[in-house]
């Protein structure tokens, strides 16, 4: 059985993978702020409002200037993704896996821009902006084998005198609204994978990352990807997105973001609109509450690092970041003392020197928003890194913090912050542990660290979630190895993203029979 | 002098290019056909010698059902061993034994087990009430204890101290290492730094009493100290990181300055030990930085780790010994090993999809070893070689080729892993070459992964001992030049 090859990591214990560092942090600020377009059918548009994005490492530093979009552009990327019907749809499918294998090649050649890119825009840290150059690279190749996959016709029947064939055609024009926190990975991958279908695509990027989604559009342009087949549409989710999710001639939206909007789409999307002769289809991965379990055999020298690591790193605003750690009383004691030792040693910084491992969130408004969280249960703080007044003023800086509590129904249990936040809680066994970690209205990522087969087994079939992982990080899910994706409120229609059922989501199955009966007489007989 | 008292070791040197001249060294290279035929001829004579008086029947361990049990089904049987050793592995942390029983049958009677009815149905009994079941659980973890006191000298130094003075009674002198859990923090970090400190401080006063020894404490340059401390790097900084490669650096050249400030004060010798590759260069880049300053650049007892199953070691060997032969009177001592982290090389270059930084065949392994031995006693006196090594051959290797260049006896040292290959040892010492253990301290806890890795290591069937003990097989085999092997 042959298995996909994922793009590697850069080694960075190599010099010459490091050397490359300073020139290319010189020459990307050089190039700052990157003005991001709006572009409809190849086109630029001008006159538009505009929107800085600053780097939240330096906040002083802008990185972006992006145009806003109106309905206007929005209207005219849908009308063009109707003519694209008749061009890219219609196009073998080889020749538009190809175009992606060749975006993907351009982002190779292109690594160092880009990864550089993310650390000034999002403020990943260079391990983070590569692995997540590195997804989108994966995105690009996996989804060009599986269309390969899907266009082929298989036979459902070998009996003669009639021929049945299923096959796949291109659903319909696809909208794509993306997160900022995957920013080359999770909007290249949403963006090819209807492309590559031979749908219509229109980028809603997210407002906090535009210049690095602008470049990913302007790959797949250069790829070869018609003007009409691809659009570039920067601007305000309420408008714009809001606009093309009711629009009649939309049918596909693949959204990744926050639960409330989430579930705002789904519940536009289902009202069929004057004009609309088919049903929407709208994927939603929505985030989560994503628990890890600490049995008492645990080996600590593993389940400490990796879940330090799950639950800070790139400062937790990862979907699937570990933010829940229930352990059993037995190992409680020891576990939050390593822990919160080893937190305590963690070094905060700009995201572009090499020592940081923990940087700062995305914007002022998540700053405020998790500093709000640390101020109401500031009586439940285990440990906290300590940050100087200095760096909270550069950039928008979060301490990473670690909660104690007993009580699941409270916001510490309960509510995804997206921060560099996480919250112990002790359970007295695994029934106790199972119960809490389900108790959520997510299901996206899950994790236990435990040296008990029979617990595992346990654990694997009950703990709800779309990822489970033992013994290792909760986070770092790679295409075709783990696909992603979660359940409950986390995620709908099976979506997981990097995996064999994904591109499903914006294909329309078709039946083909033929009777090849001529008087009697049939070819294979 | 008398046997009671221990001299300060800086006294009494002879500096490496003193020893050049009057004692006539001369790296003789060996590249003609003949020298090679005439070594490979004095390799077989030493490598049947000593394998001919270590051929006593060999229990590693003394009088232990568990270990009997553990030992023999792991060296038939590559599934059973992978439960068995992770048993191993967990039993440390469980406290209780009920939690030890019920761990007994996930891993060894659970359905999906293909355990060998006789064992399961002894095991079966034993577990199936209260009563034997505690006696069991309490005398498997008895006798897991006593497997890993085989190979661990103490759960501290204070306590290791008795056994490092029967090591030296036996004949063998010691290079201590601290057998710790990962250090995830700064706080920990801090607290090896205070272990190896004691040891450190304390040991060299402990040692003074001991015997006199030349064999294990003389070489042609001067004295060497009786007390040797091993440091892991990764010990030190807890958070080392490839990137962050000059914070990395300097975080353990911070921790370990103290360190090797109070031998210097003591007259202990220290050696940094090599770890995963990830780690590698940072490790060499501490060696050049720290080992160059000026309180450092003069002293004689330092030393390094070279492991041979990297595809760059003998790049990374040249670049020590540019730097030892740099130093005035004081060469560095460079351990050649093997290598500890083989699987877990090839599995994570494996899973990261990078070059795999190790050979993956042995006797490539085994090759460069003897290549790495060769470019060390040639370069002698400007850099000192100790060579780690279980391997019949390689040691005869070593032994002939040191002969062949005319390097003494005391020149060079033999290492081995207290409790591991005992057997071989003694006819090494009665050759007249000094014997250094790897001895380690430590709690149970962190002892167990030492165990496990031992056992894995004796229980491999690529393991010298495992073939000379289990498969009997042919000496000549045993001895063969492993250039012969490498595809």
């Amino acid at each position: 059985m042959t298995f996909f090859k994922n793009y590697p990591f850069l080694d960075f214990s190599k010099q010459e993978n490091r050397d490359w560092i300073p020139g290319s942090l010189m020459s990307g600020r050089s190039q700052l702020p990157i003005k991001v377009p709006v572009v409809v059918n190849g086109i630029k548009i001008d006159g538009l409002d505009t929107r800085n994005v600053t780097n939240p490492s330096l906040t002083a530093e802008v990185v972006a200037i992006n145009d806003m979009a109106t309905e206007k552009q929005a209207e005219d990327a849908v009308t063009a993704c109707e003519a694209a019907k008749k061009t890219w749809g219609t196009w073998p499918v080889s020749k538009r896996a190809n175009i992606i294998r060749k975006a993907a090649d351009i982002m190779i050649e292109r690594h160092h821009e880009l990864v550089t890119l993310m650390v000034l825009e999002e403020a990943k840290d260079w391990k983070q902006a590569d692995a997540d150059l590195a997804e989108a690279i994966d995105f690009c190749r996996y989804y060009a084998d599986e269309a390969e996959r899907y266009f082929t016709p298989q036979p459902t029947s070998n009996t003669p005198g009639e021929t049945n064939f299923y096959t796949y055609f291109p659903r319909g024009t696809c909208l794509t609204i993306a997160p900022w926190n995957f920013p080359s990975a999770i909007l290249c991958g949403m963006t090819v994978a209807p492309l590559v279908c031979g749908n219509g695509v229109i980028m809603k990027p997210s407002n906090q990352s535009p210049a690095i989604g602008y470049r990913v559009f302007e790959i797949l342009i250069e790829a070869g990807v018609p003007s009409e087949a691809l659009h570039f549409l920067p601007g305000s989710g309420a408008k714009i997105g809001d606009y093309l999710v009711k629009h009649p001639k939309i049918h596909v939206i693949a959204f990744t973001g926050s639960k409330e909007v989430g579930l705002n789409i789904i519940k536009e999307a289902s009202v069929i609109r004057e004009g609309q002769k088919h049903i929407k289809k709208a994927i939603a991965e929505m985030g989560g509450k994503n628990a890890v379990i600490i049995d008492d055999d645990a080996d600590l020298d593993q389940a400490v690092t990796e879940c330090l690591y799950a639950a800070f790193g790139y400062a937790g605003q990862k979907c699937s970041a570990c933010s829940r750690l229930i352990v059993l009383d037995n190992i409680y004691d020891k576990f939050k003392e390593r822990f919160v030792d080893g937190l305590k040693s963690i070094t905060v910084g700009a995201a572009h020197e090499l020592d940081t491992k923990v940087s700062a969130v995305i914007d002022e408004a998540s700053r405020d928003r998790l500093m709000g969280v640390i101020e109401k249960y500031k009586d439940n703080i285990i440990g906290q890194v300590e940050l100087s007044k200095n760096l909270m003023e550069q950039g928008n800086f979060v301490p990473p913090t670690v909660f104690e509590s007993t009580d699941f129904q409270s916001d510490l249990g309960q509510v995804e912050f997206f921060g560099p936040l996480v919250t112990l809680f002790r359970v007295n066994n695994l029934d106790e542990a199972l119960a809490a970690a389900n108790d959520v209205d997510y299901a996206l990522t899950g994790g236990a660290f435990s040296r008990s087969p029979a617990n595992i087994e346990r654990i694997k079939k009950e703990l709800e979630c779309g990822n489970l992982y033992i013994n290792r990080s909760n986070t770092g899910a790679v295409v075709a190895k783990q696909p992603f994706g979660g359940f409950k409120l986390s995620g709908i229609h099976g979506s997981k993203a990097g995996g064999p059922d994904y591109l499903l989501h914006f294909l329309e199955p078709k039946t083909i029979t033929e009777n090849t009966m001529r008087r009697g007489f049939a070819p294979e007989v | 002098m008398s046997d009671l008292q221990y001299t300060f070791p800086l006294q009494n040197r002879v500096s490496p290019d003193n020893a050049f001249n009057t004692m006539g060294y001369e790296a003789k290279k060996i590249n003609t056909v003949d020298n090679t035929m005439n070594l490979e001829k004095e390799i077989k004579v030493i490598g049947t010698q000593i394998f001919e008086e270590s051929q006593k029947a060999s229990k590693i361990f003394k009088k232990n059902f568990f270990a009997d049990f553990l030992m023999s089904w792991a060296m038939k049987r590559e599934d059973i061993k992978v439960d068995m050793f992770r048993f191993v592995d967990v039993l440390p942390t469980l406290m209780t034994k009920s939690q030890i029983v019920d761990h007994m049958r996930e891993y060894f009677l659970a359905d999906d087990k293909d355990f060998p009815l006789a064992l399961q149905s002894g095991l079966k009994i034993a577990l199936s009430n209260t009563l034997t079941s505690n006696i069991t659980a309490a005398t498997v973890k008895q006798n897991v204890k006593a497997m890993a006191n085989a190979f661990i000298t103490g759960e501290n130094s204070i306590k290791a101290r008795k056994k490092l003075e029967e090591l030296w009674d036996e004949g063998y002198c010691f290079t201590v290492d601290i057998l710790g859990e990962a250090v995830v923090s700064e706080k920990e970090a801090k607290e090896y730094q205070g272990r190896y400190l004691e040891l450190v401080n304390g040991l060299s006063d402990h040692v003074k009493t001991w015997q006199k020894k030349p064999v294990l404490e003389e070489n042609s340059l001067g004295s060497i100290p009786r007390a040797n401390v091993s440091v892991k790097p990764s010990s030190l900084y807890s958070q080392i990181d490839t990137l962050a490669f000059k914070k990395s650096v300097d975080g353990i050249k911070n921790a370990l300055r103290p360190i090797l400030e109070a031998a210097v004060s003591q007259g202990v010798f220290i050696n940094l030990d090599m770890e995963q590759n990830d780690y590698r260069e940072i490790t060499l880049a501490v060696i050049e930085e720290l080992f160059s300053e000026p309180q450092f650049a003069s002293y004689p007892y330092l030393g390094l780790v070279i492991q041979a199953y990297l595809k760059d070691s003998i790049k990374d060997l040249e670049r020590i010994i540019a730097l030892s032969a740099s130093r005035k009177n004081a060469p560095l001592t460079v351990r050649l090993v093997k290598g500890a982290y083989w699987d877990f090389e090839v599995i994570l270059a494996r899973q990261r999809d990078w070059p795999i930084p190790v050979f993956t065949h042995k006797p490539e392994t085994d090759a460069n070893y003897e290549k790495c031995t060769r470019l060390l006693l040639d370069a002698y006196p400007h850099i000192i070689g100790a060579f780690a090594s279980h391997n019949i051959r390689s040691i005869s290797h070593i032994m002939a080729y040191a002969q062949h260049i005319d390097l003494d006896k005391k020149d060079i040292e033999i290492q081995t892993l207290y409790g591991m290959g005992n057997n071989f040892k003694k006819p090494i010492i009665d050759m007249g070459y000094r014997v250094r253990e790897y001895a380690p301290v430590g709690e149970m806890l962190p002892g167990m992964a030492y165990l496990v890795r031992r056992l894995l290591e004796n229980t491999s069937n690529e393991g010298f001992l495992k073939q000379s003990m289990v498969d009997l097989k042919d000496i000549d085999d045993l001895l063969r030049n492993p250039n012969e092997l490498v595809k």
